[in-house]
């Protein structure tokens, strides 16, 4: 009870505090210059004392600037790129030369740091690079451009494009599908995913990697942080920026099938293959090839007959900031459309089938000074994104599932009866399915699907210099909503199917079965919620800041209480965090870092939903001592370590009690009434808690010849209280789920290395830059079940290792069978894969997989490459990226695995056994059936997944200064862009990183244009 | 200075002291109450009590191919037990009888597709639910005491049935004798001799006798559940297997640990077993007559061959002494739901009969076919058999939906020789029928797990044993199961080892597919019916003649390579070596 009443009159302490007031001084004038590294003037910074809050001045174009003050008094510099620096005003002349040392680097939970100053591994990543990508989910901007940062990109349409995302690789693994992989995204200090942003509006993303920057995220932060900061005003007056850009996208790369000839060819050939009887006649395969029966014997490209070559988007923003006495502003509108690539969308009256997206962001950042000592920020941002499609029961995957999936040969777009086109029956067969896709993408309708986001944040700051000098307090609240909705409104449609009748001798054409299936009817309407969440954030803090001879103290204090809300039962997730964090600089050269937090869960159970995470690093900065000092190679060195701790607390929900459930029961009597049953669901987990990952780091930041910079880490992580089951080591006897336990460990170990190679000569300009980010995981326990062969263990592999068959080619004959191990997935013939025993034990099974190669969720390797020429306004830029030590499972129907079950075949399997290739074959032999023996993880479909992609090219021309400035205009940019243009891979027929059968990765290319004013 | 500092350390110390410990901490991280439950409300009322029992009533053994209870598809993966014996053969290709035991290929370390798991069968499961049932059901208030007494009973039988499946396919169990926690299972649970394992089971089938009902009084609502007429059978059925020869013998079938601590072996050989098994046969036996509650089922004005097929199909006819069900109605052909496979898998290539099932039913004068004097015709070699034949599998010429069946390679019944839904000539009748809508799809089903007829058969077997001879009563009791389907009586006069061989003839007839015939040839260590090659028939049409050819159906792994560790199932080698007790059986190290 008595700390009960504590934190009441804490509450009471700050909110007094609040409303105090400061006192004044006596003063002068001083005057100043500021330049940046290359020697430019930097306008429109922003210089302000530390001493006297609310008094703002900023540099002339020439980086002038005069001020009041008084010397001794901390002269603060802020650029309009984030750049920071504080300064004892000692001499009546005062010259400052901006660095990239002096950006402001967020350090999470609402400290900054100038990046001279850290000692934690952090990658930052600013707006002027990000805009150099046209996409609309920001994520898709991030690819190679921080080490460290894993983002793979995912198939799907632009408005449902999430890439995957990890931050050093991963180092914990979910039980099941349960996803525990997830990195903790931050925008302006609270949590929300990126993708509700457009890059307009971000000013940076940071990365933090390291135990010292992430234990002040407690049990959220073991996954690695992504914070992303949106854009404030910075600078004089009101500025405005416009940017429009139109794009054509296309499919970044669409499997190619057979044709209908080649289709019923290879269906003849696996039925061969089968020892069954072939399906076509000759003469009908004729009809296939020479299209002289083209109701009876189509040959269709379904992609043709369903998707344009090329489609369009546009993006528009326009955004505002200005300083106006006590407020600033950064206002923004961004509109985002696309449009889907399916082809015959008007084929009705009244309205369109078509695939699109719209996404309307807007944000207003505000800052009001309220008094002298007392600001108010409020951000209020949000989007209404709606986008429409045919109304297939899924999304447009169903549409890419009938078009990859139907053969050429299946049927007809359209049947011939009735001839009036309009009134034409859709073509569809019992064979092949009822899912025509041209008549998926025009005639059943359209689903409207959208979603409303709003997100808002309060937050109250008060300066308590009367009360101690560098002490402020500040209090905040933010509260987001995303709502989704769908209305569908859903027709079908009559088919028809036609069947030739065939004389078996000749193949003559006797006769034809038309026969309907379905009918069409008018519209259904229905309408869904299908997700919505809401979160609360509420947090207070007090911050302290002190600078006394050559030391330099900052520091904070946290407590922030956060909620997530999702509609259904155990699926909402608190968080209580207490935090402080300080940093200590010495003489410049020296730094420290100590940061503890105390995190509480409602995932665990009373008494143990609290973790303590601390964290210490240090930074020397040797640049700064006498004997580098002046040097002629160092410009910067500074070396770093880290040691701390951080959490997980992604884990499934109320697993700390047994759920009883009700369950199947028992006929009893001769009738129908069962007796239903109630059972024991799994035991209580135990032991319980969030997984701690023990982090550690050494990191350099090197700058030399004024021209290279180097960034190296070296990280060593050990995970522990990873969620696993327990069935390996806990008796069958138990005869229940056996608890889930926290016993799981793993290591994560690697390497990052940033280079960045960058001159200045006269007008030209250039930057070389490599990046690259190596880590590789080991599971070290996992309570694994038994296993009687080592190499079948999963301890001691990668997390998500690949285990499969090893293929040592393909059975000549009946003689080869015969003398080979026995393999029992089913029988075997010439053409199927010969799989290696591994342990000698003469016959095949599941005890003979081996881990082949890599994993299967993370590249190993993850590394990129930029370039950037310039001269006199006009530049190039493009970016690289590349992954490699990645295996993945080549186990699509139709693109890899062809005919089963009356899928597709494509180009792919050209290589297939047979018995004229036999030597030359690389894949086994077609087939219809199912041949769990070929069909299964093996090494024939776990490929090298490694590729190196062109993600960016852009060629901008600047407008030069002098002509604008009789336009009043400040700024302006005209470019023409490249997006995922190219890829170098082994894959080759489809996108190395998306090869399922969905919505395709899009390739786009942009002409743009951008104007400030 | 000094003062910022201790300010500054003192909140310091005061956040790290823990949210946890704050009120508003835990008040704000507690989720709201009353939406979980839990074990304290599944025993706060009888009904719901009663609901946990039925679910332990699901985990009891089912013979026919299910994918619902207890990840019992993975036994014999849809396969019948049937198709490892010399009765039938299986063409499943991913089928556990295929893949491991035709080529020899299972293993300890082998947990799915074996015909017996000891993990993978439901029976810890089973025995948990009805011990921790037995355990709470006495915190249920104002519920009657003797319903009370009645439900522990019924409880105990279903631990009963489950030991009973582990005696005889693994021989001495783990011992467990309550519902274990966590920590426990990690320490200790020791495997119990044979003899004690047996012990185990007819204690607890004694025990549950005193408070069953003898008969259900209301089976209209209530057919199905256990009776004391269930106890004894149970009782007598495990006797028997005690009994016999594969662990009452003077030395074990296979030397290892196992037999040495007496869990695969009794040591030595005690006829008095024989006679254990005798009484506790003859007092069901006795009492059923006594009562006419439970009689050999015959419905007047029904041919023989219904009588047969009610006698095992029928639910609550009399002669069900155990009927297990998971559902009422089978589902359509191929219909999933309810994890019902066993009339899809008959056409995927489950159990197909052998020549060697169709040559063990005598004719319908009661001679076996080799006696010359039996009238078997060779080149017609269907008509005038034992009627269970006909019931069994589905022959050439015999009446199929309707019409005659046509099994003759390219009839309807068998279009091509290779077609795996007759690969072996013979497809299963028994529970599919006839295989149509009309007759079995929607018809209500269970599994036979003990008949009365299996405890006259197994009464004339010990006393023929005990009394070195088959006296009056053996006779009756085995004439009782052939005058059912119209077959005379046994020749007078016949040898121990006639009468012997006779039971076991006449259990295969009257049980094929009722998982009688592997325990059958294991208890009994036929070793020659493990290496006798088996064989189908091909049936060929030209005109009107029909020739029979037969032919050696594949060779199977034990045909060649004969071991006795074939008679009891390894124990997962995984859970060997989980140490906390289990010695694994011989063979199978």
């Amino acid at each position: 009870m008595k700390k009960h009443y504590t934190i009441k009159y804490l509450y009471l302490w700050l909110l007094l505090l609040l409303i105090s007031y400061p006192g004044l001084a006596q003063q002068k004038m001083f005057t100043g210059t500021i330049n940046d590294e290359k020697g430019n003037p930097v306008a429109n910074a922003m210089i302000t004392i530390k001493e006297q809050p609310g008094m703002r001045i900023f540099t002339d174009n020439e980086g002038k600037f005069s001020i009041m003050g008084e010397k001794g008094q901390i002269l603060e510099v802020a650029t309009r790129n984030q750049r920071y620096k504080s300064l004892r005003i000692e001499a009546d002349q005062i010259l400052i030369t901006m660095s990239e040392n002096d950006d402001m680097i967020p350090v999470g939970n609402r400290m900054e740091l100038r990046k001279e100053e850290l000692t934690s591994a952090i990658g930052i990543v600013k707006a002027d690079e990000l805009t150099k990508s046209s996409v609309r989910n920001p994520a898709n901007a991030l690819y190679g451009k921080i080490p460290g940062l894993t983002v793979l990109q995912n198939g799907g349409p632009s408005w449902n494009n999430n890439p995957d995302i990890f931050i050093r690789g991963v180092e914990t693994f979910g039980i099941g599908s349960f996803v525990n992989t997830n990195i903790l995204m931050i925008v302006d200090g609270f949590e929300r995913p990126i993708s509700s942003l457009s890059l307009a509006e971000i000013e940076s993303v940071a990365v933090l990697k390291d135990a010292a920057a992430l234990a002040m995220y407690g049990m959220r932060g073991a996954n690695g942080v992504l914070l992303v900061t949106t854009k404030r005003a910075t600078g004089k007056g009101l500025s405005i920026n416009v940017n429009y850009d139109h794009g054509i996208t296309k499919a970044f790369r669409l499997p190619t099938f057979l044709d209908a000839y080649g289709y019923a060819s290879a269906v003849n050939q696996a039925l061969d293959n089968d020892g069954l009887t072939p399906l076509y006649l000759q003469p009908e395969l004729n009809r296939f090839q020479s299209g002289s029966s083209p109701y009876l014997y189509p040959n269709v490209n379904w992609i043709k007959e369903s998707l344009n070559d090329f489609s369009t988007m546009d993006k528009f923003s326009v955004s505002f900031q200005e300083q106006a006495s006590s407020v600033r502003y950064f206002a923004i509108i961004n509109y985002d459309h696309e449009n889907g690539l399916f082809g015959p969308v008007d084929l009705n009256e009244g309205y369109s089938t078509k695939s699109s997206g719209r996404k309307f962001n807007f944000r207003t950042n505000i800052d009001i000074d309220l008094t002298r000592t007392l600001k108010f920020t409020v951000n209020l941002a949000g989007n209404l994104g709606e986008n429409s499609r045919p109304a297939t029961s899924n999304d447009e995957s169903d549409i890419f599932s009938a078009i990859y999936n139907t053969p050429s040969a299946a049927y007809p777009v359209y049947s011939f009866n009735p001839p009036d086109k309009a009134k034409k029956n859709w073509g569809g067969s019992t064979t092949y399915g009822y899912t025509n896709p041209v008549a998926l993408i025009s005639a059943v309708g359209y689903t409207l699907q959208g979603r409303r986001e709003l997100m808002s944040d309060f937050i109250l700051k008060r300066n308590l210099d009367n009360l101690l000098k560098g002490l402020s307090v500040e209090g905040g609240l933010s509260a987001d909503i995303s709502f989704d909705y769908m209305d569908n409104r859903t027709r079908k449609f009559l088919y028809e199917q036609l069947q030739p009748v065939i004389d078996p001798s000749t193949g003559a054409i006797l006769d034809t079965i038309a026969t309907p299936y379905g009918s069409t009817t008018t519209f259904t309407f229905s309408s869904s919620e299908p997700t919505h969440w809401r979160r609360t954030t509420a947090f207070a803090d007090l911050k302290y800041s002190k600078i006394w001879e050559d030391n330099e103290l900052s520091s904070v204090l946290l407590f922030q209480m956060e909620e997530l809300s999702k509609p259904s039962k155990d699926n909402t997730y608190r968080h209580l965090l207490a935090a402080g964090t300080a940093h200590y600089g010495k003489a410049g050269k020296y730094f420290a870092d100590l940061s503890l937090s105390y995190n509480g869960t409602n995932v665990l159970p009373k008494g143990k939903r609290a973790g303590f995470f601390p964290a210490l690093s240090l930074g020397w900065k040797l640049s700064n001592e006498e004997f580098l000092k002046g040097s002629a190679v160092f410009d910067n060195l500074k070396l770093r370590a880290s040691w701390g701790m951080s959490g997980n607390d992604q884990i499934i929900q109320n697993i700390y009690l047994t759920p009883w459930i009700s369950t199947s029961g028992y006929y009893f009597s001769k009738t129908n009434s069962s007796n239903s049953g109630y059972r024991e669901g799994r035991l209580a987990s135990s032991p319980l808690t969030y997984e701690t990952s023990y982090k550690s780091n050494i990191g350099i930041d090197a700058s030399m010849f004024k021209m290279l910079d180097i960034n190296l880490d070296l990280f060593y992580d050990k995970r522990k209280g990873i969620l696993v089951e327990t069935g390996g080591s806990i008796s069958g006897v138990l005869g229940v789920n056996p608890p889930y336990s926290s016993a799981g460990i793993t290591t994560n170990k690697g390497i990052e290395l940033g280079l960045n190679l960058h001159q200045n000569i006269s007008d030209f300009n250039y930057h070389v830059n490599g990046q690259l980010s190596y880590s590789k995981s080991k599971i070290i326990d996992m309570l694994e079940v038994y296993r009687p062969e080592e190499y079948l263990k999963r301890t001691g592999q990668s997390i998500n290792q690949a285990f499969g068959l090893e293929s040592i080619g393909f059975f000549k004959d009946a003689d080869d069978i015969a003398a080979s191990p026995k393999q029992t997935f089913a029988i075997v013939r010439p053409g199927d894969i010969k799989y290696k025993d591994q342990n000698g034990d003469n016959i095949i099974n599941s005890f003979d997989e081996i881990p082949i190669d890599y994993n299967t969720k993370v590249p190993e390797l993850y590394y990129s490459g930029s370039v950037g020429l310039e001269f006199k306004g006009i530049g190039i830029d493009a970016v690289l990226q590349g992954i490699a030590n990645q295996t993945i499972y080549l186990n699509t129907p139709s693109i890899f695995l062809p005919l089963r079950s009356n899928t597709n075949i494509s180009t792919f399997s050209d290589d297939a056994w047979t018995p004229a290739t036999a030597t030359t074959a690389t894949l086994p032999r077609l087939s219809t059936l199912e041949n769990a023996n070929n069909y299964k993880p093996n090494s024939v479909w776990y490929v090298d997944g490694s590729y190196l992609k062109l993600r960016s090219v852009e060629l901008y021309f600047d407008f030069p200064k002098n002509l604008l400035s009789r336009l009043k205009v400040s700024d302006a940019r005209l470019y023409v862009r490249g997006m995922n243009l190219l890829s170098i891979d082994n894959i080759k027929i489809v996108d190395p990183e998306e090869i399922g059968i969905t919505y395709p990765t899009i390739s786009s290319y942009n002409l743009g244009i951008q104007v400030g004013f | 200075m000094k003062r910022s500092i201790i300010i500054f350390f003192a909140i310091g110390l005061f956040f790290t002291l823990g949210c946890e410990k704050l009120p508003v901490g835990n008040a704000f991280l507690s989720k709201a109450p009353g939406i979980d439950v839990t074990q304290d409300t599944v025993f706060s009322t009888i009904e719901y009590a009663e609901r946990f029992l039925w679910s332990a009533y699901r985990t009891l053994r089912y013979g026919l191919n299910t994918a619902d209870a207890g990840g019992k598809d993975d036994l014999l993966r849809r396969d019948y037990l049937e198709s490892i014996t010399d009765l039938c053969q299986s063409y499943l290709m991913d089928g556990g009888a295929v893949r491991n035991y035709y080529n020899g290929g299972y293993k300890a370390t082998e947990n799915g597709m074996s015909k017996y798991c000891l993990t993978q069968e439901g029976a810890f499961e089973g025995i948990r639910k009805a011990y921790l049932f037995i355990e709470n059901i006495d915190r249920v208030p104002n519920v009657d005491p003797a319903y009370v007494k009645q439900l522990k009973a019924e409880a105990l039988m279903v631990i009963a049935c489950h030991y009973h499946e582990m005696y005889r396919n693994i021989g001495g169990a783990p011992s467990v004798f309550h519902a274990y926690s966590v920590t426990e299972i990690i320490d200790s649970i020791p495997r119990m001799t044979a003899q004690t394992t047996c012990d185990t089971i007819v204690a607890m089938c004694d025990r549950a006798a005193k408070y069953l009902p003898w008969k259900i009084a209301n089976p209209e609502e209530w057919d199905g559940r256990f009776t004391k007429a269930a106890a004894m059978g149970l009782k007598a059925r495990i006797l028997l297997f005690n009994a016999s020869p594969i662990f009452n013998s003077d030395s074990p079938f296979l030397a290892g640990t196992a037999s040495t601590r007496k869990m695969t072996w009794h040591g030595k050989y005690d006829a008095d077993l024989w006679k254990k098994a005798m009484d506790a046969a003859h007092d069901l036996i006795a009492q059923a007559e006594a009562t006419g509650d439970y009689k050999i089922y015959h419905k007047p004005g029904n041919t023989y061959r219904k009588d047969f097929q009610d006698a095992y199909y029928l639910r609550g006819n009399g002669e069900m002494l155990i009927s297990n069900r998971h559902v009422y109605k089978a589902q359509s052909s191929s219909s999933q739901t309810q994890g019902y496979y066993f009339y899809a898998s008959v056409t995927w290539g489950c159990g197909l009969g052998t020549q060697e099932l169709v040559e063990i039913f005598p004719m319908a004068n009661g001679l076996p076919i080799t006696d010359p004097l039996s009238g078997y015709n060779p080149n017609d070699p269907y008509i005038n058999r034992d009627p269970r034949l006909y019931e069994t599998v589905r022959v050439n010429g015999d009446t199929y939906r309707g019409r005659t069946a046509e099994l003759w390679i390219g009839g309807r019944d068998r279009t091509n020789r290779t077609n795996t839904a007759a690969a072996t000539g013979y497809p299963m009748r028994k529970f599919i029928l006839d295989a149509d809508v009309n007759t079995s799809y929607g018809a209500v089903v269970h599994w036979p797990y003990l008949r009365l007829a299996e405890i006259y058969l197994s009464y004339a077997e010990a006393s023929n044993e005990f009394n070195n001879g088959p006296d009056a009563e053996a006779y009756r009791c085995v004439n009782i199961i052939r005058n059912r389907v119209g077959l005379p009586d046994l020749p007078a006069g016949m040898s121990k080892e006639q009468f012997r061989e006779q039971c076991l003839v006449e259990r295969a007839c009257e049980f094929a597919f009722e998982e009688v015939r592997w325990y059958d040839i294991i208890r009994w260590k036929r070793e020659d019916i493990f290496k006798k090659r088996l064989h189908g028939c091909d049936i060929t049409k030209s005109g009107t003649t029909l020739t029979y050819t037969i032919w050696e159906l594949p060779v199977r792994y034990w045909n060649t390579t004969f071991s006795p560790k074939w008679y009891l199932s390894a124990i997962p080698a995984g859970e060997v070596l989980k140490g906390y007790g289990l010695v694994q059986n011989p063979g199978w190290e």
